[in-house]
C-alpha cells in the first residue's frame, strides 16, 4: 500500500534510532527524512524491524521472547524492550578494535571531545503499558464513538503502549424486543455506514496521538456493523470462539424493488466502502467481498504456510472453497449446514479460519494469553484505566435517555395552567414546557449519535427538530396571548 | 504568486516523465500482488522484506514492501552495501515553478452527514472561496471529496467552475475520501486524482424514487455530458460509462504502464466484469493506473504529488486532520449554515405563517409586533436561499428568479398587514 509505505518511509528516514526527535510541524516545510543524530561511539547494535524501521543502539538484554535496548539520541538515552515478534533481525556489533599502539597524533576526535559523565537516564518504565477496552452492547447505541473516543483520551493520559479493544458486541433479538440470538448467516451490511463514524478514531485520532498506542483487536463477537471495526487495526486476535461476519446476503437488501441497474450501483458503492476498510488494515478487500456478496467465490491454497486467495472454485486437490455461489439453487447452503456453521454462500471468519488466512495472529481465550502470544508476559503491566466506566456510563445514559424522553414529553403534554388559569398562569405553564422541550433536546444532544428518539418504544419521542418547532408554536402562542383587562 | 498555465504544465509534464522508468540507474523491477512492477533498486533484501529505493518525480525515495505484499524482485543489482552506491538517474530537484515553496490549500467537498452535492458540495460555495484561495497567493488547490453523491443537476456546474475557474488558475487535484455517484463526476474533471487508502470512487448510476433508473433520453445527455467531462480529465470515456450503467470494462497494460480500455471482457484484467457498476477502491485505482497516488495524510499527499517541500497554508483545527485555509473556513461556514437552515426550516415556516394568522386576526394597530416576527421569519427565508441558492429549488420547487418574485409577493402582503 503506498499510503503505508510513504508513511514508513519517513520512518525509515528518519530511523537511525528509535526515538526520533520530531522535525516537522503541521503547516511547514516538509523535507525528506533527515537521520537523527546519535552520539554513541560505541560500535552499535542494530534491530531490524518487521515495520521497516532498523533500530541502532546496544542491546542490554535478550530473552525468548524479547530483546531490551539502550538508545541515545541527542544526549538523551533511554531503554526500550521489543517483542521478537516485531523483529526481523538482530545484528550485533563486531568487537571494537584494539587501539593502534602506534599511534600518537593527539588530536583524535576523542581527544578534542573530553569524555562526558552519561546523560541521567530518564524515568522509563520496563514495562509496556496494556489499556483493555471491552466494546460491549448493541452496536451502534452501546459501542459508539463518543465512549471509545473517551476511553482513548484516557489510555492516552496514562501513557499507554497498546490499547486492545475486546469486541464483544450484542447479537441477540434484543433490539427487536425478542429472545435469542441472530443467525450468523443473517445479513447486517448497512451497520456500515454506522461503523464509518467510528473510524476516524483508528485511522486518524489514535495514530496522531503523541504517543500512539498499537491498537490490538481481540474478537469475540464482531458481527453486523462490528465485523467491520477489527479491520480497522493491522493486528486481530480471535478468542477460540470467537467469529466475525453477519454482513451477508447484500445483494437481497432492496428485494425486489427498483431496477437491476440501481441495485448494482448500490451494491457497488457499499462493497467498496467495506472494502475500504479492509485496505486501510493491510487485509485483502477480497475478503470482504466474501463476507458480503452470496456470488462472490473464494478458495485458498497455501504455499509455504502463506495464503493465496484465488477468486474461483478450487481446481486442485491443496485447494480449499471458503465460498462458492450461493445465488445458485444447487449451492444454497442446507439448514444443517447453518446450524453448524459450516455455510459456504457467505464466510464469517472464525479464529482457525482467520488464523489460516493471515488475518488473525492467533488465537487467545483470556487476557493474560492475549498478552502472551503478543510476546509480552514479562514486559507489560494491564493499566487500570476508565474505560468500563466510560463504557458503562454511556450504556446506563442511553438506556436512562429512553425512559426519560417518553416520560418528559407526556409531563410536557399535561401541563396546565395553574387556577386561575390567567394570562401569568399561563405564560407560566409554557414557560414550563418550554423548559421541558429544551431539556429533553439536551438529552437528544448528548446521544444524538446513538439515540432515535422516534424509535424508542413503544411510542417514540419528539425529536431535535421537533422539538424546536413545539417551542416556536409556544412562542407564538405567547405572542398572542396578552393579559386579561381588569 | 500565480503561475501560467503552461509552466503548471511543463511541470506536470515533466513529473510525468519521471514517472516512466528512466533506464539503467534503476536497475531493479519490484512485482507487487496488485498487480504494480516497480522499478528502482532494492536496498536490502531479508525474509521477503524487500527496502527499495524509486524515485517519485525527481525526488528518491526509500520504501518498504511486506512479503504479503511482493510477488517477486527482478535484480540487476545487489542490495545492502553495493546498491546504496547505484548513482540515481538525476539528483537534480524538480524544477520549481517559483521561488519558494509552493503554497497548498485544502478545500473539503462533503464531510460525514453534510455531504450531497447540490446542498452542501454548490458551485457557488466553491466559487465563493477564490477570492480568499487568491489572497492567500495559493499555489496548488486539493479539493479533498467525501460524498455520497447527489443532485445530477449540480454536476456540469461544479465541473465548470473547476475546469474553468480553479483549473487556470491553480494546479487542482482531487483527493478522495469517498467519491460516489454524483461526486465522482464531479472529481472526474481532475486529471490528478488521488485517494486515500480507504476510499471508493465510482457507483455513477442516475436514480430516483424507489431505486429508478434514469432511462431513455435522459439517460443518453448524462452519458453524453459524462463523456465531454471526462475528456477534461483526460480519463478514457470507458471507465465512467462502467460507472454509470452496467457495461463490462477490461484493460490492458502494456510493458511502459500504459493502460488501453476496451467495453468488453477481452483485456489483459477485467476491471469490471457483466452485469455490474463500475466502483474503485485505492487499490484498484493504482493499478488500472486511474489514480495518481494514494495518501492517508496530507504530508504524504504532498510527497505523492512529486514535491519536495510543500507549504500547506492554515492553521490547525482541533478534530480537522489538515491545515485549515481562509477558503476551507468559508466551506466549512457555508456547510453548517446549510446544515442549519435545513434542520431549521420547518421552524423559520411555523414562525412565518404563524405569525401572520395572528396579526390577521388583530386590528391593524396591533398587527406590527406579529408583522415583524413575520418579517424576520421571512429573512431567514431568504437568508438560507442567499446561502445556498440551489434551496430554492429543493426547498421551494422554484428557479432562482421565481423565488424573487415570491418572496416581493410575501413583502407586499406583510407590508398590507400593517396598513390601516
Amino acid at each position: 500500500m503506498i499510503g503505508r509505505g510513504l508513511r514508513i518511509l519517513a520512518g525509515v528516514g528518519l530511523a537511525a534510532a528509535a526515538v526520533s526527535p520530531a522535525i516537522v510541524g503541521s503547516g511547514s516545510v516538509l523535507v525528506p527524512g533527515t537521520p537523527a543524530v546519535a552520539q554513541q561511539e560505541q560500535a552499535k547494535d542494530s534491530l531490524i524491524l518487521r515495520d521497516g524501521k532498523t533500530v541502532e543502539g546496544q542491546i542490554l538484554e535478550e530473552t525468548a521472547a524479547t530483546v531490551r535496548m539502550k538508545v541515545i539520541v541527542a544526549g538523551i538515552s533511554g531503554e526500550t524492550t521489543y517483542s521478537k515478534t516485531d523483529i526481523l533481525s538482530i545484528v550485533r556489533a563486531a568487537a571494537p578494535a584494539k587501539p593502534d599502539a602506534t599511534k600518537t597524533e593527539t588530536p583524535a576526535l576523542a581527544a578534542k571531545k573530553p569524555p562526558t559523565p552519561p546523560a541521567p537516564s530518564e524515568p522509563v518504565s520496563d514495562k509496556k503499558k496494556i489499556y483493555v477496552v471491552e466494546l460491549t452492547g448493541l452496536f451502534g447505541e452501546d459501542i459508539s464513538e463518543t465512549p471509545i473516543r473517551n476511553a482513548v483520551k484516557d489510555a492516552g493520559h496514562l501513557g499507554a503502549d497498546y490499547i486492545i479493544f475486546k469486541v464483544d458486541n450484542d447479537w441477540s433479538l434484543r433490539r427487536d424486543g425478542e429472545l435469542g440470538e441472530i443467525k450468523d448467516d443473517v445479513g447486517k451490511f448497512d451497520q456500515l455506514f454506522r461503523a464509518e463514524k467510528m473510524e476516524t478514531i483508528f485511522t486518524e485520532e489514535i495514530p496522531s496521538m503523541q504517543k500512539a498506542p498499537t491498537v490490538v483487536m481481540w474478537v469475540k463477537k464482531a458481527m453486523g456493523g462490528a465485523a467491520f471495526v477489527p479491520f480497522l487495526s493491522h493486528t486481530i486476535y480471535f478468542h477460540s470462539e470467537g467469529k466475525m461476519g453477519g454482513i451477508g446476503h447484500l445483494q437481497n437488501i432492496f428485494g425486489s424493488t427498483g431496477d437491476k441497474v440501481v441495485q448494482e450501483k448500490q451494491f457497488a458503492l457499499r462493497l467498496k466502502h467495506a472494502e475500504g476498510k479492509a485496505i486501510e488494515g493491510g487485509y485483502d478487500p477480497i475478503i470482504v467481498d466474501a463476507m458480503a456478496r452470496d456470488n462472490t467465490v473464494l478458495s485458498v491454497r497455501f504455499e509455504g504456510g502463506k495464503p493465496i486467495l484465488l477468486p474461483r472454485e478450487p481446481e486442485s486437490p491443496d485447494e480449499i472453497l471458503l465460498t462458492n455461489d450461493g445465488t445458485k439453487e444447487e449451492n444454497k447452503d442446507s439448514d444443517e449446514a447453518l446450524a453448524r456453521g459450516e455455510g459456504k454462500n457467505t464466510l464469517t471468519l472464525k479464529a482457525d479460519i482467520a488464523y489460516k488466512l493471515g488475518i488473525s495472529k492467533g488465537t487467545a481465550d483470556t487476557l493474560e494469553d492475549l498478552i502472551f502470544q503478543m510476546g509480552l508476559s514479562r514486559t507489560s503491566e494491564v493499566v487500570k484505566g476508565q474505560a468500563d466506566n466510560i463504557m458503562k456510563t454511556w450504556r446506563d445514559g442511553i438506556e436512562e435517555a429512553k425512559r426519560q424522553l417518553p416520560r418528559m414529553y407526556r409531563d410536557a403534554r399535561g401541563i396546565a395552567p395553574k387556577t386561575p388559569g390567567g394570562y401569568k398562569e399561563r405564560t407560566e405553564a409554557r414557560q414550563h414546557q418550554k423548559k421541558i422541550y429544551t431539556d429533553m433536546q439536551q438529552i437528544e444532544r448528548r446521544f444524538e449519535e446513538a439515540l432515535n428518539p422516534h424509535a424508542i418504544r413503544p411510542q417514540g419521542a419528539p425529536n431535535w427538530n421537533e422539538l424546536e418547532e413545539l417551542k416556536k408554536a409556544l412562542e407564538l402562542q405567547q405572542l398572542a396571548d396578552k393579559p386579561e383587562k381588569r | 504568486m500565480k503561475h501560467s498555465i503552461k509552466a503548471l504544465l511543463a511541470g506536470a509534464a515533466m513529473l510525468l516523465a519521471t514517472l516512466v522508468p528512466a533506464g539503467r540507474a534503476m536497475a531493479d523491477k519490484l512485482h507487487l500482488k496488485d498487480g504494480r512492477v516497480l522499478d528502482g533498486t532494492v536496498i536490502r533484501e531479508q525474509d521477503g522484506y524487500v527496502w527499495f529505493k524509486m524515485k517519485v518525480g525527481e525526488v528518491e525515495q526509500e520504501k518498504f514492501f511486506k512479503p504479503s505484499d511482493v510477488e517477486k524482485v527482478d535484480r540487476e543489482t545487489t542490495p545492502v552495501g553495493d546498491a546504496k552506491a547505484a548513482p540515481a538517474a538525476s539528483d537534480s530537484p524538480a524544477p520549481k515553478m517559483h521561488d519558494g515553496a509552493p503554497r497548498a490549500a485544502i478545500i473539503s467537498l462533503g464531510v460525514e452527514d453534510k455531504e450531497m452535492v447540490g446542498q452542501f458540495i454548490t458551485a457557488d460555495s466553491l466559487d465563493r472561496c477564490i477570492p480568499f484561495l487568491e489572497k492567500e497567493h495559493i499555489d496548488v488547490v486539493v479539493l479533498r471529496i467525501n460524498s455520497g453523491g447527489g443532485a445530477l443537476l449540480e454536476i456540469q456546474k461544479l465541473s465548470d467552475e473547476i475546469e474553468y475557474k480553479l483549473k487556470p488558475k491553480f494546479r487542482t487535484v482531487a483527493w478522495i475520501e469517498h467519491a460516489i455517484s454524483a461526486a465522482a463526476m464531479t472529481a472526474h474533471c481532475m486529471e490528478e486524482i488521488y485517494m486515500m487508502p480507504g476510499a471508493s470512487y465510482g457507483a455513477c448510476t442516475g436514480w430516483y424514487g424507489q431505486l429508478v433508473a434514469v432511462k431513455g433520453r435522459e439517460l443518453d445527455e448524462i452519458l453524453y455530458m459524462m463523456e465531454k467531462i471526462s475528456a477534461r480529465g483526460k480519463h478514457d470515456p470507458q471507465i465512467m460509462r462502467a460507472m454509470q450503467i452496467m457495461d463490462p470494462l477490461s484493460c490492458n497494460i502494456d510493458e511502459n504502464g500504459d493502460v488501453k480500455w476496451f467495453q468488453n471482457l477481452n483485456g489483459q484484467y477485467i476491471v469490471n466484469p457483466e452485469e455490474r457498476i463500475l466502483c474503485f477502491n485505492s487499490q484498484d485505482a493504482m493499478k488500472y493506473k486511474f489514480a495518481k497516488g494514494v495518501a492517508a495524510t496530507y504530508e504524504e499527499l504532498g510527497k505523492a504529488m512529486g514535491y519536495a517541500e510543500v507549504e500547506w497554508v492554515g492553521k490547525k483545527v482541533p478534530g480537522i486532520p489538515y491545515p485549515v485555509c481562509e477558503a476551507e473556513e468559508a466551506m466549512i461556514k457555508f456547510r453548517n449554515q446549510t446544515d442549519k437552515d435545513q434542520k431549521s426550516l420547518r421552524a423559520y415556516f411555523l414562525e412565518y405563517n404563524g405569525s401572520i394568522q395572528i396579526a390577521q386576526s388583530k386590528p391593524p394597530e396591533e398587527r406590527g409586533p406579529f408583522v415583524n416576527k413575520a418579517r424576520n421569519a421571512l429573512d431567514q427565508i431568504k437568508s438560507m436561499v442567499k446561502n445556498n441558492p440551489n434551496e430554492a429549488l429543493f426547498v421551494f420547487n422554484m428557479l432562482p428568479e421565481k423565488f424573487k418574485d415570491w418572496v416581493d409577493e410575501q413583502e407586499e402582503r406583510l407590508r398590507k398587514l400593517v396598513k390601516k
